[in-house]
């Protein structure tokens, strides 16, 4: 069974200062002839939803099929929900996935943001002491 | 002849799916539903089934949820960032 990934072996600070990361692919359903945008993905067990960037979004010119309204800090706001296939080339897989739109996601530096509904069907082991991040599918 | 309706838009189908929530919570609880022109066209145990039918023979334009969702919440690493990230 393939392993990704997702940490910084022997660099535990950087683990610490960026989180897990896992290069991913993403492809709009509808213009499967395109080359896949091929993006970091943060993993983040806080998040209950996947996100992607607004900026990138845009490029692949991914369709709406729902509206998420969101509660944070800064009070609510209505974002798109895409469907996307996404591939993850270290584990072999493809799937289809909703992503809901994050206008400003620059700040954590990657365009897609992968959470717990993401990581439902994975077994995340993370090992804070050697910086080391494994992802792989559950059983 | 008579003027063909046009396909309902993603809002006209939340708008549906608003008007059916009780009966689909009541009998879809958990499921993937698909709604399309106004009207509910399955549901699905599972995500990616529903994912390949909106794929493979719909398309956009439909909606796709998951009847009683819990609310969303933006995650930490959205809400906190620090001043210099970005810079």
């Amino acid at each position: 069974m393939p392993v990704a990934s997702c940490g910084f072996t022997g660099l535990p600070g950087r683990l610490i200062d960026t989180g897990p990361e896992l290069q991913v692919e993403l492809t709009n359903p509808w213009a499967q002839d395109e080359r896949p945008r091929v993006c970091k993905a943060l993993i983040d067990t806080g998040a209950n939803h996947c996100f992607v960037s607004g900026r990138v979004a845009d490029d692949l010119r991914l369709e709406r099929f729902d509206t998420e309204d969101f509660r944070g800090a800064g009070g609510r706001f209505a974002s798109p929900r895409y469907l996307v296939h996404l591939r993850i080339p270290q584990l072999e897989t493809r799937a289809s996935i909703l992503l809901a739109r994050l206008p400003d996601a620059d700040g954590i530096g990657r365009s897609v943001l992968l959470g717990r509904d993401f990581l439902q069907f994975y077994r995340l082991v993370y090992d804070g002491p050697t910086g080391d991040v494994t992802l792989e599918v559950g059983n | 002849m008579g003027s063909v309706k046009p396909r309902a838009t993603l809002e006209q189908n939340i708008a549906a799916y608003e008007r059916m929530q009780e009966q689909l919570e009541a009998e879809h609880m958990g499921q993937w539903v698909v709604v399309d022109n106004e009207h509910l066209i399955n549901a699905f145990d599972d995500f990616q089934d529903a994912a390949d039918l909106v794929i493979a023979k719909i398309g956009p334009g439909c909606l796709l949820r998951q009847v009683g969702r819990p609310p969303a919440q933006l995650p930490a690493s959205v809400i906190c960032q620090p001043v210099s990230a970005g810079r």
